[in-house]
């Protein structure tokens, strides 16, 4: 092999070029439809030497070897035919691409370009591709699965001796975080990854360019970029969004334009002058790997180096610089947190180019300092207007934009006048905060409501294994515009790390704001940061020497924003100069495993100032200090007022006084109208908030929705506050009519007690009320019964409200008994009678599950704990996805009082056969929606006689009918969620 | 310098060409009443509370929504009844024949049902030369339908599909035998669809699921009648395409469809890479996943081609009349 520079040093001192498309080339040389490209590896080994060879010759540096679909999804080892052997391939690949490189050497110097003993700068790359399949919650793709795919790939490749790996055309940044990380487990070679990028500047799946930086950076690739989909002239605009965040060299291999037919035949349609023409602007923008994709030839590169060398020659690049931005991430944007001192998410101009700003750009970081608030724009160079934020159009809480939580649209970067929405103002309270794109010029909000200390709800939520509970917690926090979420499932009692990796899989499954992993179990830790998708804020490591050793690593494997607590051995420094101090320490043995001070928040940690008058201040000038430093802060503040009455206060105008000296970021309650008072008036205040839109528009449409949440005693306490407030407040004119329900529904059936809310026990007396009620009340039901009302026309709120004032003059069994089963029945009965349709059942459904919420609320907090009708165990068989009508089963059942153990989607017998098993279940749920999964749902059946005889099968599902049923042996056919409902009730009262 | 590679060629091209769409959702509506019916109101009408979230969430998925199709045209080769070529491998379907050759649609019948040899077509001819008088003939005239009950099928897997995918259905419980088989001369040509609204709708639904069951219902008919919208917007492009060819676009046909079996939905994923140019990927089950996809064969009829029944795409007009299963729990 011929000697050649070290490939990283080479890519951070110039231009490195990749070369072309391959698989476009083959088939022009014969591949036929549907033909897998790796196979001629083995078959025509000369035409993929030929294909490396003319990219060499035309001045290409870095090969990618014939292995972009060589996996085990595709390739078997060990296979009959070597060109259906997926470690013979891969070999093959990288062997035709090394003889290449030998004979184009030899040809250089026959020719004199190159003398012997210069260095010849050729790579052999493994190009690995996406499995295309799609990973789970979306796709049937386990993540754990993914990695193990790609790191069979990955050693193959190691072993053969490649000089790095491609990771490309990646659309999902969960597979390419997967990929990236089997590279680094199983390889020792420089990664570089490449992502697909839709006009609109994202992925598939929803990451930004900023997400994706986060996220590779993070884990450490050594260079990144984009290829595919698109030709240079549609790169054009995504280019600088990467070269201005990136702080490792930018990757753009276009396609040879879009395909367009002519004369029945696909053409590429940019000629290779063309192609070179975009790449050199392309290289002005930052980018340093060039080379091409799909349709491009040889022409195209060497037409390309040409004129890149030339413009170079005129104008040297630039040298790479590091970017001084601290971002997190989810899986479609990033979030900024150290904030910029310009200006803010303004007004949006119509048809303004972000990218216009970036003209004569140095290079420099777009958030050049963090110190100050002056207000005045010193930040970026790129911009070419004073003071405007590069990203002014689409950052922030501009008032204009769409906040939708997924990142698909709503904000649109650039495009957005040409693709995409203009971004209409709009918002929706299912937003979050900049949470579009990336640039909060302000601080930064962190949800604290997922964490169990001092909610007892939540604890009994843990401990049922609720996971929607959660999410719904992480929901409202995001409506309310938290930034990023912090996650803590501490409990001792349950399974820590198990139940942390449910609960971020669950999380960034239906909202896409970053997370802060809260916990000091290092499993927990780990196995969060692994799966996590994006960049994670990671809470947190302190100045204890075992902790940093603990903590460090992981967070230099998996990337993340570390939250650093000044304690250490010796406790918590009184002063902020010992704070400080603590500080420095954790920066310095950070470096030590490499991580960038820029990737280090330090909380200098509140102490309650009623035990020392002078803790405030003590932490204030510990933020001052780290600030000044040109450091990042973080504070959870309501530790202040612990002890005090009339916490909130105390809380928000700490908080202020914190952002006052500089505060980054704040752990907060969402829900809390003193903390986001203080904190919208505090942007408006300090210029950050143009013409006060978003405070205005706080006040207008989220302020209420907190007050009113707080009256309806939703949202819980805030730290130390009053509890619910707002019982008796609701003026009482739901009640002039008396009662009727509350004695006479239930058919007198039961013998309650005057028993006030909670006091009572539930067990027992519940069995059988239910349908008896239903039985008797069917004549007696007062449609007219304000919580009768609410749940037949399906209002949530008010179920809520009614329910909450209810109980605090009737018992729950009362209320459950008298109010919600028997207006679930009515609306039942009218959806058996198709007279009610599925969308109302469900909104009546949702309207009691609120009503239940109130309740369940109250008995935890009274210690009291529900019994239930029953168990029933509720899952969709294995290899079936759908779950929508399990979902709507599994609400129903709940409402009438059963629990319910929903094992999900695609369920193998085995776990369903477990979960009876260990619940002595009654009663097993089985939906499937497709024919092919039926055999599945037999097999279920068969393994339940087995081993849980005494278990009652109920199935159904679009594809079910009596005859399948009977088939494969079900106990009952159930047409719809409500015959299920009736069987469990028929079932648990025998 | 190998001769196979010319430095000066420009152009690529490839053995069978792949048009890729990449749409704004804005480009297509979402009709309210298509919802309606796929949340199974029938002829009944909402409730404004239900047509009001319907409205918000027609309003929600548009925004969200990032269609993207690809396709391509193969020739169409007519074997022994019911067997075609369409290149990518063999496909014995009575029922995907039927639509290539009068358009019907959703006729679906047990694949173990018998084809009978009765009395010919009124309108038929014997000599394949003829072409038929195509004034006269409309689907439901040109065989005779009898109605019977569901057979057992002898195996669970071989069970006919009832309904879509990518809606949630109520299964049918007769459905309609074909007795007659047709003998009109088939189209040549034939597009091979593979359409996506994209995974954004997924997470939507999913987080609703969670949080709204109400609304995630409602989505999903949201997701269901807006990729048939998509489809039919693509129909109109694919349509102006072939247009000066004489050539009209039939019903569009889905693998999984009565007894065109599912398995071919790995053929078209071979053909038509759909998770590199459209981003749909196939689980093992055979699902695609975005959840809101169609796979489809689009048969390409011409004047000489005898395909009788055009599809009246008119959009006014109720698409269920056209369609032979009466029994199905959408129809309106």
């Amino acid at each position: 092999m011929p000697e050649r520079t070290d490939i990283i040093k080479k890519i951070h001192d110039g231009l490195v070029f990749f070369d072309g498309g391959c698989g476009t080339l083959l088939q022009e040389m014969g591949l036929g439809p549907g033909e897998l490209p790796e196979r001629w590896n083995i078959t025509h080994p000369e035409r993929l030497i030929g294909i490396h060879y003319d990219y060499l010759m035309a001045g290409a540096n870095i090969i990618s070897a014939n292995t972009f679909g060589a996996n085990s999804l595709k390739f078997s080892m060990g296979a009959d035919r070597p060109e259906d052997d997926l470690k013979l391939i891969i070999e093959a690949a990288v062997k035709n691409a090394r003889t290449a490189i030998e004979r184009a050497h030899a040809a250089k110097i026959a020719d004199g370009s190159l003398s012997g003993d210069e260095p010849f700068d050729a790579w052999v790359a493994l190009d690995v591709g996406p499995t295309g399949k799609l990973l789970q919650p979306l796709g049937d793709l386990a993540y754990d699965r993914a990695i193990d795919i790609f790191a069979e790939v990955m050693k193959i490749g190691a072993a053969c001796g490649v000089d790095l790996i491609l990771i490309e055309t990646m659309n999902d940044s969960h597979e390419a975080k997967a990929a990236v990380l089997a590279a680094k487990e199983n390889a020792n070679v420089p990664v570089f990854v490449t992502t697909v990028y839709d006009e609109g500047a994202k992925l598939l799946t929803g990451a930004n360019p900023q997400a994706m930086v986060a996220l590779l950076e993070g884990l450490g690739v050594d260079a990144l970029g984009m290829n595919c989909s698109l030709g240079p002239e549609q790169m054009k605009h995504i280019v600088p969004m990467l070269t201005e965040v990136a702080s490792v060299p930018v990757i753009v291999n276009p396609n040879a334009g879009l395909p367009r037919t002519e004369h029945g035949k696909t053409v590429y349609d940019v000629t290779p002058e063309q192609f070179a023409a975009a790449m050199v602007d392309i290289m002005h923008s930052g980018a340093r790997i060039l080379g091409g994709c799909c349709g491009t030839t040889p022409a195209h590169i060497q037409a390309m180096i040409r004129a890149v060398r030339a413009a170079e020659a005129k104008t040297p690049i630039p040298p790479l610089t590091e970017k001084n931005i601290t971002m997190v991430s989810s899986y479609t944007h990033a979030v900024i947190l150290n904030r910029a001192t310009a200006t803010v998410p303004g007004s949006k101009i119509p048809g303004k180019s972000n990218m216009s700003d970036l003209a004569g750009s140095e290079g420099e970081s777009v958030f050049s300092d963090t110190s100050g608030h002056d207000g005045k724009s010193n930040s970026s160079t790129l911009s070419g207007h004073g003071g405007e934020s590069v990203f002014s159009d689409t950052s922030g809480h501009d008032g204009e934009s769409n906040f939708s939580p997924l990142s698909g649209h709503g904000r649109e970067s650039v495009s957005s006048d040409t693709f995409g929405h203009d971004g209409e103002s709009n918002f929706s309270p299912l937003s979050g905060y900049g949470s579009e794109t990336s640039t909060p010029c302000r601080p930064v909000l962190i949800g604290e409501r997922i964490n169990p200390t001092g909610k007892k709800r939540f604890k009994q939520a843990l401990r049922d294994h609720d996971i929607d509970y959660i999410l719904q917690e992480g929901l409202a926090e995001q409506e309310l515009g938290a930034d990023i979420l912090d996650v803590n499932v501490g409990l001792p009692e349950i399974d820590e790390p198990q139940m942390m990796e449910e609960v971020v899989a669950a999380l960034q499954g239906v909202l896409d704001l970053p997370l802060q992993i809260d916990t000091t179990d290092i499993q927990a830790m780990e196995r969060a940061l692994r799966l996590y998708n994006g960049k994670a804020m990671i809470n947190s490591v302190n100045g204890k020497t075992e902790v940093m050793k603990a903590i460090f690593p992981l967070a230099k494997k998996y990337g993340g924003l570390i939250v650093a607590l000044t304690l250490d051995e010796d406790g918590i420094p009184d002063t902020a100069a010992g704070r400080i101090a603590i500080a420095e320490r954790i920066y310095a043995t950070a470096a030590e495993y490499s991580i960038k001070r820029k990737d280090i928040i330090i909380d200098p940690l509140c102490m309650t100032v009623s035990t020392d008058d002078r803790s405030a201040l003590t932490t204030l000038e510990a933020v001052r200090g780290i600030h000044e430093m040109g450091g990042l802060t973080s504070l959870g503040v309501s530790n202040i007022s612990f002890g005090l009455p009339n916490r909130e206060d105390i809380n928000s105008t700490f908080f202020t006084m914190a952002l006052e000296n500089g505060l980054n970021a704040a752990i907060m309650n969402p829900h809390s109208a003193k903390m986001q008072s203080a904190f919208y008036a505090f942007c408006a205040l300090h210029g950050l908030d143009a013409q006060c839109r978003n405070y205005m528009e706080y006040v207008q449409e989220m302020l209420p929705k907190i007050q009113a949440e707080k009256s309806a005693g939703v949202g819980g306490k805030t730290a130390g506050g009053a509890g619910s407030a707002g019982t008796a407040g609701g003026g009482g004119s739901a009640f002039g009519a008396g009662v009727p329900g509350s004695s006479g529904s239930a058919g007198g059936k039961s013998a309650h007690g005057t028993g006030s809310a909670g006091s009572e026990g539930l067990a027992g007396a519940v069995s059988g009320t239910g349908s008896a009620g239903a039985a008797s009340g069917e004549s007696s039901v007062d449609l007219s019964h304000p919580l009768i009302r609410a749940i037949t026309k399906g209002l949530k709120d008010q179920a809520a409200k009614i329910t909450g004032e209810l109980l605090d003059r009737e018992s729950s069994l009362q209320i459950i008994d008298g109010y919600l089963i028997p207006a679930l029945d009515v609306v039942g009965k009218g959806f058996e009678a198709k007279t009610v349709f599925l969308p109302q059942l469900l909104m009546s459904a949702e309207a009691a599950t609120a009503a239940f919420e109130v309740i369940k609320k109250r008995l935890a907090a009274s210690g009291v704990s529900e019994a239930k009708k029953g168990i029933v165990v509720l899952a969709t068989v294995k290899g079936d996805i759908h779950d929508i009508g399990k979902n709507i089963v599994k609400v129903l059942l709940e409402n009438y009082g059963f629990e319910v153990i929903d094992l999900g989607k695609d369920v193998p017998p085995e776990t369903v056969v477990k979960a009876v098993q260990d619940s002595h279940a009654p009663v097993a749920g089985l939906s499937a929606l497709m024919t092919t999964t039926v055999p599945a749902m037999e097999e279920t059946i068969k393994q339940l006689r087995a081993g849980a005889p005494w278990c009652k099968v109920v199935v159904g599902g679009a594809v079910l009918t009596q005859e399948y049923a009977d088939m494969i042996g079900a106990d009952k056919y159930a047409k719809d969620a409500m015959e299920t409902v009736r069987y469990a009730e028929f079932v648990t009262a025998s | 310098m190998q001769d196979h590679l010319s430095l000066e060629s420009r152009y690529m091209n490839m053995n069978y060409p792949v048009y890729v769409d990449v749409t704004d959702s804005r480009k297509f509506e979402i009709p309210l009443r298509e919802v309606k019916r796929y949340l199974g109101y029938g002829r009944v009408e909402m409730t404004p509370e239900v047509a009001g979230l319907a409205r918000e969430l027609i309003e929600e998925a548009r925004k969200i929504m990032r269609p993207r199709a690809c396709y391509t045209r193969l020739a169409v080769t007519f074997m022994d009844y019911p067997r075609m070529d369409f290149g990518f491998g063999i496909v014995e379907s009575r029922n995907l024949w039927k639509n290539l050759s009068d358009g019907s649609l959703y006729d679906y019948t047990a694949p173990a049902l018998e084809v009978s040899s009765e009395s010919p077509l009124p309108n038929s001819s014997t000599s394949s030369d003829e072409s038929p008088d195509v004034s006269d003939v409309s689907p439901n005239n040109l065989f005779s339908v009898t109605e019977t009950s569901l057979r057992q099928p002898s195996s669970v897997t071989e069970a006919s599909f009832k309904q879509p995918s990518h809606v949630t259905g109520i299964p049918t419980e007769r459905q309609i035998s074909v007795s007659q088989q047709p003998v009109i001369p088939l189209v040549r040509e034939c597009f091979l669809l593979a359409a996506t609204v994209g995974p954004q709708m997924d997470v939507l639904i999913r987080r609703y699921a969670r949080t709204s069951p109400s609304k995630s219902v409602i989505l999903q008919a949201v997701g269901a009648a807006a990729i048939e919208a998509y489809c039919d917007l693509l129909e109109v492009r694919m349509s102006a395409e072939v247009a000066d060819e004489g050539l009209t676009l039939l019903p569009r046909f889905s693998p999984g469809y009565g007894d065109f079996s599912l398995n071919h939905q790995r053929d078209f994923f071979r053909v038509l890479d759909p998770p590199r140019r459209a981003g749909i990927t196939l689980t093992d089950r055979l699902l695609m996943v975005p959840e809101k996809s169609v796979t489809a064969v689009i048969g390409l009829a011409g004047p000489d081609t005898g395909a009788a029944c055009l599809p009246d795409r008119d959009a006014s007009k109720n698409r269920c009349d056209a369609c032979l299963n009466k029994n199905c729990g959408y129809r309106v």
